[in-house]
């Protein structure tokens, strides 16, 4: 650290005018840049989780007085046979809502970075509308596609696979990889937008050596696009992953959870506890280990990112950035 | 960081400053600062409560114009389910020229919305003078425990709200004063409008089969065969959003039980139980009628609402629901089947006083104009039932049907109300569990013993 | 030419095929709505849709709230950014993970202490209880997006800015806010989207006013009351509230189209 620093000096040399001492640590200015938008976050965020805490060892009703109750919200939590099912359940859409978005707004985003597309504005804006529409809307329409004499099985019945054909929400089977389907479907749009973003930004003279080199359209995906979106695939899959594992809309307006339980998730038991049940005190406990496995995986996934992502050439920090 | 120091005067520097702002703290400080307040600072959640109790007199005589009008300029503010608006629209003109310095101002939502936020309104400090609850635990519980609505007994029996056949129509809005059981007790809540179970059917698709009009679950049953067997789907059923199917469910159950014991059981009652041989029968029934076939391929794929539209556009012999379900039907293509061995039905969500309403009085002269006769039978026009059935007159056979199957109800006293009444996770409960038992993935036996378990860990006893 | 023409072929049916997968479900929705619940075809239940669920206020509100929170966000976020890809902040470390705690929040029940928050400074029922913590809300997402834009930004740019001298907000002001246009847009567009959709805060905290509800409450209006509405009204109602989002997208994407085409040319 102390090398790097002094070499850094030395190549800024006499010009930098703000040279400062080599070591120093801590840029205490850049507290004014990062204020406003920690403030904004405190108020409204932390301070909200706190309350929540808070209230996880509580009775509470959200009228009435409320009762400590120390760790049995919990204890609750982590003994109801139902709970650990939901939390199954959320794994499984783990694939869904996160790995197949991202998948396949990979897929997409690099088939529309590399030639010129007919009519991409159109495209876009096509692949983005599962995005945009309301939950609501988005599951009384798959209700529709997937029910049991709905256009997906009639598509099956006419390419002669009518034996598969099934009322997919309603079957205790298929209804959970159908909940799912419909979360990648709306999901995708979302990773594609992001990587796109990215994608922009990737020197396009890479590229064009990559071709003079000869790679094929796999190749220089992977040895230049991939690795340029790192940091999107980080956030498109924090976004993904906490979307599946707190998603409630589309669950709640296709299937309630069923049938039996057999699509229930955590976030749906949040929901009844805190809006229904009036349990608050519970709902929070639930919200905060949801919180925390959330926060597991997410980091899991991270740390899977973050060290392959150290050979990126070039980062500011690497060059010395700002003083 | 120990070496840096030793090293390097600037990081003195530093370190001086990191004495008094140690560089982690101002940053946690920053972000935890309101929170360690709150959490030190405030004993528990819930200490304090938005809205305060106004002044409200018993009355001892029905409210007049003058004493109403002694108010002043008010405006009365109201929240209603959105499905009360062609009826408002209706009355709240024919109010405020009775009462001209009255302003009403309504606030409409859809039923979801109104129940996961009225409670939250009547807690405020501007709560609505005069709002819909819903029957049960989760919203008129817990607005009678907080204490945020107005006991009606007084307004009840001033305004002979218990004389005739509709008073039974209130035991749903009476609780006990903790809110812990209600069906019996101080009422704190009025619902003009009544609802009723029974058997749609498609009158053609009778004809065809040579069927006659279903008067009983019986009846119903020795059509099914007949209609499954013609090719047709027997009973339209949508139960995706799993209420769907608890209706039947209860109406099977209803024919072979005591109204009185499942009303108590609905009620909270903690010598009752559900673990009886009539609901394990009913649950087999069902369970029997899925795997029949009757209620043809899918039915947890499909929502309630989509069910009743497929129905009306001919598609089933029967759709077994509630007057609720009467508005999407053409009159003169289908029939009502009235259950009299055991109909169940109950009334729509009760009308409450905010405890802090400074118009109370103007509040109990509203709610005395939504139980009167004129106002019963704009209800019956809009396609709904009133409580209040006397001098009322249907237009049309399924409109005449439904009010007579009202009646008989009402008079049989077998008005139980909805499993789902009795705790506030009781739909998802029970409504999965069927679901379970109608799939065969679990037996009647252990149904009923999971929907009792939910059950005590609210209200206790077996 | 270094791209063959089956690939151009292959590309392109792969993009029909997703775009059909993508745009069915709505186009099955628009159907619907203009079928009407009497059968026949016509925007009667657009119309039916704009009148009854107050649609004009609530686009208006939602057009409000939500530029408002992208603009305020896009701001304080793009600073704080900037200072962490770039700078020493004291407990910059420690931020991110706390950023992170915000971002995967379940906040079904933190919107409650905020319902309390809101009513003690008597904002409930304004655009502000919407405005305020919906920014909080976007500022994780918008730091680790604009953090992670500004370290991507090759050094050579900054040590070239300092050589001449640019000080550290002119360097962020003159050197790298005009590189982040694309980022800036697509960040824009998602917090835009975000926003456009949130049900709960506004369902909570704008319980009363009709003049501040949001197109989402509005649309739920219609949706959460199956019994007494035509679905085709609520379909219609859906198209109401999702047009805007998608012109939205077309307009702040138009950098970044053409950012895009200009690589692909050649």
């Amino acid at each position: 650290m102390a090398v790097t620093s002094a070499t850094r000096a030395v190549v800024a040399g006499p010009s930098g005018r703000r040279r400062r001492s080599p070591v120093a640590g801590y840029s205490w200015s850049s507290l004014l840049y990062v204020a406003p938008a920690l403030l904004f976050f405190a108020v409204f965020v932390i301070y909200p989780i706190c309350i929540s805490v808070q209230t996880s060892f509580y009775e509470y009703d959200g009228l009435t007085l409320a009762t400590p109750v120390g760790a049995a919200n919990y204890v609750a939590v982590f003994t109801d046979p139902s709970l650990r099912e939901a939390l199954l359940h959320s794994l499984v859409l783990l694939v869904f809502y996160a790995a197949l978005p991202v998948l396949i707004g990979l897929v997409l985003a690099g088939a529309l970075s590399r030639i010129r597309i007919y009519g991409l504005t159109f495209f876009r804006a096509a692949l983005f509308i599962p995005q945009v529409l309301s939950s609501v809307v988005v599951a009384v329409a798959w209700r529709g596609l997937l029910a049991a004499d709905g256009p997906v099985n009639d598509t099956l019945r006419a390419v002669g696979l009518g034996s598969v054909a099934t009322s997919w929400l309603g079957d205790f089977d298929t209804a959970l990889p159908a909940v799912g389907a419909i979360g990648t479907w709306v999901q995708y749009g979302l990773c594609m937008v992001l990587f796109l973003g990215g994608i922009v930004g990737i020197d396009r003279s890479l590229y064009e050596a990559a071709r003079l080199d000869g790679a094929g359209a796999v190749r220089e995906f992977r040895a230049i696009t991939l690795p340029a979106l790192r940091p999107q695939i980080s956030i498109a899959l924090i976004l993904c992953i906490t979307f599946a594992l707190r998603n409630f809309d589309i669950i709640w307006n296709t299937t309630r959870g069923g049938p039996g339980t057999s699509t229930a998730v955590p976030s749906v038991y949040i929901y009844q506890d805190a809006f229904q049940n009036r349990a608050l005190g519970q709902a929070s406990a639930l919200a905060v280990v949801l919180t925390l496995l959330i926060l597991v995986i997410v980091g899991l996934v991270q740390l899977a990112l973050r060290e392959r992502s150290e050979i990126r050439p070039r980062s500011l920090r690497r060059s010395g950035g700002l003083r | 960081m120990l070496s840096d120091r030793t090293i390097d005067p600037a990081k003195d520097i530093m370190r001086i400053t990191s004495r008094t702002f140690p560089a982690r703290r101002v940053l946690l400080g920053g972000l935890l600062g309101v929170s360690a307040v709150a959490l030190v600072g405030c004993a528990a959640p819930g200490s304090g409560s938005g809205s305060t109790a106004a002044r409200q007199d018993e009355i001892t005589a029905e409210v007049t114009a003058d004493q109403i009008a002694d108010l002043g300029d008010v405006t009365l503010t109201l929240w209603a389910d959105q499905a009360e608006e062609p009826l408002m629209d209706l009355l709240v003109p024919v109010y405020e020229e009775a009462y001209p310095n009255v302003t009403v101002d309504v606030t409409y939502k859809s039923f979801d919305d109104l129940i996961a936020t009225v409670v939250n309104a009547a807690n405020s400090a501007d709560a609505p003078d005069l709002f819909q609850g819903n029957i049960g635990y989760a919203v008129d519980g817990a607005l009678v425990k907080a204490g945020l609505v107005r006991p009606l007994d007084d307004v009840a029996s001033v305004y002979g709200w218990e004389d005739g056949a509709g008073a039974s129509t209130l035991a749903p809005s009476r609780w006990t004063e903790d809110g812990s059981t209600f069906g019996d007790g101080t009422l704190y809540g009025m619902s003009p409008i009544s609802e009723v179970q029974g058997i749609y059917y498609n009158e053609s698709k009778l004809t065809e089969l040579g069927l006659e009009a279903p008067e009983s679950v019986e009846d119903l049953e020795a059509a099914l065969p007949i209609a499954a067997a013609a090719g047709e789907t027997p009973i339209m059923l949508g139960n995706s959003d799993q209420y769907a199917a608890t209706h039947i469910f209860s109406d099977i159950a209803a024919t072979t039980q005591d109204p009185a014991d499942i009303r108590a059981w609905i009620g909270g009652d903690p010598d009752q139980t559900f673990a009886t041989d009539g609901n394990i029968e009913a649950a087999e029934t069902m369970a029997e009628w899925a795997s029949n076939g009757y209620f043809g391929e899918g039915y947890d794929g499909l929502g309630n609402q989509d069910a009743i539209a497929r129905f009306a556009d001919g598609d089933g012999v029967f759709f077994v629901g509630g007057s609720w379900n009467g508005a999407y039907l053409d009159a003169d293509a289908f029939g009502f089947g009235a259950l009299a061995s055991g109909g169940v039905g109950a009334t729509a969500s009760p009308w409450h006083i905010s405890s802090s309403s400074d118009e109370a009085i103007a509040s109990i002269a509203f709610l005395d104009m939504l139980r009167s006769p004129e106002t019963a039978q704009w209800i019956l026009d809009e396609g709904r039932l009133p409580v209040v059935t006397d001098g009322v007159t249907a237009s049309g056979a399924l409109q005449e049907q439904t009010l007579d199957a009202l009646t008989a109800t009402i008079e049989a006293g077998t008005q139980v109300g909805y499993y789902d009444w009795t705790t506030t996770d009781m739909l998802s409960v029970m409504g999965g569990g069927l679901q379970e038992v109608m799939a065969g993935r679990t037996t009647a036996e252990d149904f009923v013993d999971a929907v009792q378990s939910a059950w005590s860990k609210e209200h206790g006893g077996a | 030419m270094k791209v063959s023409r089956t690939e151009t072929t292959l590309t392109h049916a792969l993009l029909v095929v997703a775009a059909i997968i993508a745009v069915y479900p709505l186009i099955s929705i628009v159907l619907s709505a203009l079928r009407g619940g009497d059968g026949s075809i016509g925007l009667g239940s657009f119309e039916l849709a704009w009148e009854r669920g107050g649609f004009g206020t609530a686009l208006l509100s939602s057009a409000f709230i939500s530029i408002t929170v992208v603009v305020v966000t896009v701001a304080v976020v793009s600073l704080a950014g900037f200072a962490l890809a770039t700078m020493r902040v004291p407990g910059g470390r420690l931020m991110l993970p706390i950023l992170l705690l915000g971002l995967v929040l379940p906040y079904e029940v933190t919107v409650l202490p905020l319902y309390q928050l809101m009513t003690d400074w008597g904002l409930l029922d304004t655009w502000w209880a919407l405005i305020l913590p919906q920014i909080g809300l976007s500022v994780p997402l918008g730091v680790f997006w604009m953090r992670s834009f500004f370290a991507s930004v090759p050094g050579e740019l900054l040590e070239a800015a300092r050589i001449d001298g640019a000080g550290r907000f002119e360097t962020f002001r003159l050197v790298l806010l005009p590189v982040a246009g694309p980022a800036i847009a697509t960040l824009a567009t998602i917090l835009f989207l975000f926003t456009w959709n949130e049900f709960l805060l506004a369902l909570v905290l704008v319980p009363q006013d009709p003049l501040v509800q949001t197109a989402p409450l509005a649309l739920s209006f219609f949706a959460g009351a199956g019994r007494t509405i035509d679905p085709s009204v609520t379909a219609a109602a859906a198209v109401i509230v999702a047009a805007p989002i998608v012109i939205a997208y077309v307009i702040l994407q138009r950098r970044l189209i053409s950012g895009l085409t200009e690589g692909a040319v050649k």
